[in-house]
């Protein structure tokens, strides 16, 4: 009886959390949807087998995504051809694939991953489901068969575009699924490494029998999969990007559980500060501190029970949009669909009235401790504002803050973004703890020419604000929120991005820089168009040396002894490297931040030289002259000299070799970026336009920029999904804590009805009454945003260091000005509207109205 | 009912203020007794400290033979809630509940589902048959402090305080107030304790005690006049 009529006539009051926990749920049921939907498929192109065997695993670092080691190219044969006489199995296809681009009207079509690549030999063709629409297989070596898709018919001429450049080929058939088939032995002087044989199986073979045959054959030189295992082998860059979506979405979530604890926190604890009396009253008859206690939880739980239910209906409603969204975004690979399962939604039910208890906890130990005198006492002098488990809750919030922002200043690349979350949470929780101590000074300076105006409104402004410090620090604690959060993610990724800019645009020492342009990588024909030093990425594969990285690969099958890391054939495939082919004389000149710690970089040149950053060689425990065992991209290895360490950061990759040792790798390779010596864009530069005014470097994929556009779009798509994230983020943030500090000041301006009334019989026009509730607004904006400055700042200034130290170039904190403007406008308007609004309803009675009607 | 030696005080050292300072007075069973005084002089306090809303920082007070403080504040609370009725002089209902779920709210909260005939018994005594349905801001001022009463009444208490039950009210629902109180006693040996600044008002009591300065000054017995309480008032107000 009593929770419902207090529900129902303190609905002003629970409209915030009811809100906050709907909201919070609904996010957390569509995360949750999304997480249990977001599993590896088997890629297409190896549906049609059943069962797949796979290269040896690499163990990169977290947060990197490897395909398997190639096997050499002794191996494949040997393997496929034990592989091939298990019976039962038709056909053992070793998988050769290329980067291949069909040229259609003088521009690449389509822009393939470089670890999907599309081109095929024509007997990887049966690993697929695909058929044949019209024509035949490829049979000599000017012919390919395509995806029916382009709208080349067989017979009709096309140019394809693979690393060597540009070749023109005949369409022997087409498929109806992606692809460009060329006949094996065309393929396969153009193939990279094979990673991956596929097993073809006679209709009602038993497929366990196949596995257990194979695992036999192939022992521990690779993996087999079948079923759904097989999904193992989709390329990395569907792995990564929905390892991104996933840390984005869980970033949200977070930050959404943790505003709505914070929010229905600070509304029940504001509720209960202004029930002091309701409270007091209940306990003069005869309601014991338990009694208050178990009130609060009963309405937290019911106000939960309701919004999270809405909120678990919600949230499983929006899902699949929500899935399509983020598969627009870049944050869910192609082909995602959101699979709907009863669990997840309820799961985030029940965490909704976890949070709907956890924040509700203070408040009520603070309902309990409601004395019965309280109901005599008119109290809007906050007498104590401060309790003992506020001032610990707050010192303990702030410190903790503290230590995770001296961590966050020494913090790799992968944890900044966390510590700054982490941190900057722990410094709002420990701020908004500590307000009443921090409001009066900062009133008291903020509010300091108010007294000196002539009019009431100033002298009450100030004066109120002063008098009642909960009130005041209740209600700017959302405007805190906002503006810490908002500008604490906004400027680290400004900051950050704007670091990484300067950290390459100040490498280059060249004029123009040749990059691809509609395709993932530059042909060697595309090269060839400019005179300059190129960078010619690809993996390789490293064995540690004795003794580092125990544990990180696979020691336990060595601990025999007599184990042979050369050759790469351990339970696990070394660990895998991003290298890159460069000009050794060119790439030193065009390289300013080149910076040679060891060795002799003058030594780099010969092809068993190589040249490692010194994170690389702590890892491995490599040194400059050690030799090294690497694995190429082709399968083969061999032993290389580390001839220099440089400084991590100076160059763009972690380990150096000549371009012509990674081209005779890596048939497949694409250069990344042709560095020129002239300038772009000057009168003598070729323009790209040759005979006939064709554009034959767009033909070729190719474009050519300034040194700083090269560095801004270099890391342009990786940008677009951190702004994307960070929008996310913020308007997460923004989105909760508007509803907290619109919440809090519409039960403020309600509760004070009575104190306008008596300003109104004291005199005041209805004018001036609006204007000093307007005023007191305004002001808890300023407080909220003064303090809520204090936490981005600190965060960013750590952020900083942390990055300055890593890249060892001057970082500016980056400020993002019009974002914390466009935020505290917003907050402004919408403190404004709900503070004017009731207190308006409120006047409209007249100085007679409101009150209990005496006789 | 009996406060033994009872102080409280407020502050330390030389900030002390002592609102008691050392009462013992005693509150027989069916006795209505009025507590009389200057403003300042800590009638309130001594409510306040006997009804158990307040602690005492010296002294005991006893309710039916239990030393109030030995008690942790929720049994303290259930004693209070079992024994003492508390009328407050601004009524303090709880505005969003009708006067019937006003009154019932001290049996709800012991865990009782409270008898309809009951609650309409006890309505009826304070004169509101019919009106239980309303809600406190559709109710008149001695209307809402009859509600009160009745609030006070339900647990059928050891004793009813009244702090200053006719404060807010005019004189002709004042005295129909007072007359409520005075039958209860009659009728039902109601121990009644009432803080009054008004000497009509405690014309109705058997007995009026008289504090000034934390201490018991006087004490008035018999048949009680205003006047003669009102002359004994007029002299006690130089001592403060």
């Amino acid at each position: 009886m009593l929770t419902l009529a207090a529900l129902r006539a303190r609905w002003t009051g629970l409209v915030g959390p009811f809100v906050a926990l709907c909201l919070g749920v609904a996010l957390m049921s569509m995360t949750a949807l999304i997480l249990v939907s977001a599993q590896p498929r088997v890629p297409d192109r190896y549906a049609g087998a059943a069962v797949l065997v796979a290269g040896p695993t690499v163990e990169g670092i977290p947060g990197t995504f490897h395909e398997r080691r190639p096997w050499s190219p002794e191996q494949v044969a040997a393997l496929t051809g034990r592989l091939a006489a298990i019976p039962a199995v038709t056909a053992a296809v070793p998988d050769r694939s290329f980067y291949a681009q069909a040229v259609l009207d003088g521009r690449p079509v389509g822009e393939p991953a470089l670890a999907d690549p599309q081109g095929h030999g024509w007997s990887s063709a049966a690993l697929a489901p695909y058929r044949l629409t019209a024509g035949g297989p490829p049979e000599r070596p000017d012919e390919v068969v395509l995806d029916q898709a382009l709208g080349l018919a067989p017979g009709s001429p096309v140019t394809l575009l693979t690393a060597t450049g540009p070749a023109r080929y005949t369409v022997a058939g087409t498929l109806d699924g992606p692809g460009f088939y060329l006949a094996d032995p065309v393929a396969a002087p153009l193939a990279r490494g094979v990673r991956l044989i596929g097993l073809v199986l006679a209709d009602g073979a038993d497929r366990s029998a196949v596995r257990v045959a194979a695992e036999a054959v192939v022992g521990r030189d690779g993996t087999v999969l079948t079923g759904d295992g097989r999904a193992e082998v989709e390329p990395p860059r569907d792995v990564r990007t929905r390892w991104i979506g996933m840390q984005v979405l869980t970033a949200m979530t977070a930050l959404a559980g943790f505003v709505s604890i914070f929010l229905v926190a600070s509304t029940f604890a504001f509720g209960v500060a202004q029930r002091r009396r309701e409270f007091g009253l209940l306990r003069a008859v005869g309601a014991t501190p338990g009694q208050l206690r178990r009130l609060m939880y009963t309405e937290a739980l019911t106000v939960g029970a309701v919004g999270a239910a809405v909120g678990a209906v919600l949230g499983t409603a929006c899902a699949p949009a929500f899935g399509a969204v983020l598969v627009d975004a870049g944050f869910q690979p192609a082909g995602f669909r959101v699979r709907l399962a009863p669990w997840p939604p309820a799961a985030a039910y029940l965490v909704g009235l976890v949070v709907a208890l956890l924040g509700v906890w203070a408040a009520s130990r603070r309902a309990g401790r409601v004395r019965p005198l309280e109901a005599l006492r008119e109290a809007v002098v906050d007498r104590r504002p401060m309790t003992r488990s506020r001032w610990i809750g707050g010192i303990v919030s702030t410190g903790g803050g503290l230590l995770l922002t001296v961590l966050l200043a020494g913090a790799g690349p992968d944890d900044i973004v966390n510590y700054a979350l982490y941190a900057s949470m722990a410094l709002t929780a420990g701020l908004t703890l500590l307000a009443p101590v921090l409001v009066p000074p900062l009133t008291y300076a903020l509010t300091w020419p108010l007294e000196r105006l002539p009019g009431a409104t100033g002298m009450l402004v100030r004066r109120n604000a002063l008098t009642a410090v909960r009130r005041t620090a209740s209600t700017s604690a959302p405007m805190l929120l906002t503006v810490g959060f908002a500008v604490l993610i906004a400027g680290s990724v400004a900051t950050s991005t704007g670091a990484y800019a300067s950290r390459d645009a100040g490498a280059i020492r060249a004029g123009s820089v040749l990059v691809p342009a509609g395709t993932p990588g530059l042909s060697d024909a595309a090269v060839a168009t400019v005179a300059g030093t190129t960078l010619l990425p690809s993996t390789v594969y490293a064995e540690p040396a004795d003794g580092a990285l125990s544990g990180a690969v696979g020691d336990a099958g060595c601990t025999g002894g007599g184990c042979d890391r050369a050759d790469g054939t351990g339970t696990a495939g070394g660990v895998p490297v991003v290298a890159a082919g460069v000009e050794p004389t060119g790439f030193a000149r065009v390289n300013g931040r080149l910076d040679v710690l060891s060795g002799d970089f003058a030594a780099f040149g010969g092809p068993e030289t190589t040249v490692v950053t010194a994170g690389l060689a702590e890892r491995l425990g490599w040194s400059a002259g050690s030799g090294v065992g690497v694995g190429y991209p082709d399968g083969t290895s061999g032993i290389v000299r580390v001839v220099a360490v440089v400084a991590d950061g100076s160059v763009p990759v972690e380990m150096l070799f000549p371009r012509e040792v990674i081209r005779a790798h890596d048939p497949s390779a694409l250069t990344e970026a042709v560095f020129t010596a002239g300038a772009a864009g000057n009168g003598n530069e070729d323009s790209g336009t040759g005979n006939g005014g064709v554009d034959f470097r767009a033909a070729l994929g190719a474009r050519l920029v300034t040194v700083s556009e090269y560095a801004a779009e270099r890391d342009a798509a990786e940008d677009r999904l951190v702004w994307l994230a960070t929008l996310i983020l913020i308007a997460v943030s923004a989105g909760y804590t508007a509803i907290a500090l619109a919440n809090t000041l519409l039960m403020a301006t309600a509760h004070r009805a009575r104190e306008l009334l008596v300003l109104l019989r004291s005199g005041a026009t209805v004018r001036q009454v609006l204007a000093t509730v307007a005023a007191e607004s305004a002001l808890v904006v300023a407080i909220g945003t003064a303090l809520g400055l204090l936490v981005p700042l600190v965060a960013l200034l750590a952020i900083r260091s942390a990055l300055s130290e890593q890249f060892g170039v001057p970082v500016d904190v980056v400020v993002p000005g019009p974002t914390i403007g466009l935020v505290v406008t917003g907050c402004l308007v919408l403190a404004l509207a709900a503070s004017v609004l009731p207190a308006r309803l409120v006047l409209r009675a007249g100085p007679g109205g409101g009150g209990h009607r005496v006789e | 009912m009996r406060l033994h030696e009872v102080v409280r005080a407020y502050g330390d050292g030389p900030r002390r203020v002592a609102a008691l300072d050392g009462v013992t007075v005693d509150f027989d069973r069916g006795t209505f007794t009025a507590v009389m005084g200057p403003s300042g002089s800590g009638k309130s306090t001594l409510l306040h400290c006997a009804a158990g809303l307040d602690r005492p920082t010296g002294g005991t007070v006893t309710i039916d033979g239990t030393d109030l403080g030995t008690l942790g504040e929720t049994a303290l609370t259930l004693l209070r809630r079992a024994r003492v009725g508390f009328v407050f002089q601004s009524y303090n209902l709880v505005p969003a509940l009708t006067a019937a779920q006003n009154v019932a709210l001290p049996l709800r909260l012991a865990g009782r589902r409270p008898d309809p005939a009951e609650l309409d018994a006890t309505l009826a005594e304070v004169g509101l048959t019919g009106r239980g349905r309303h809600r406190p801001d559709e109710l008149s001022g001695g209307e809402q402090q009859r509600v009160a009463i009745a609030r006070a009444l339900i647990s059928r208490p050891a004793v009813l305080f009244a702090d200053e039950p006719t404060g807010a009210l005019d004189t002709r629902t004042s005295r129909d107030i007072l007359r409520l109180l005075r039958d209860l006693v009659d009728r039902h040996r109601q121990t009644v304790v009432m803080v009054t600044h008004d000497p009509v008002a405690a014309a109705h009591a058997d007995r009026v005690v008289l504090l000034a300065d934390g201490r018991v000054v006087d004490e008035l017995g018999g048949d009680l006049a205003a006047e003669t309480i009102a002359a004994r008032m007029t002299r006690l107000e130089p001592a403060c």
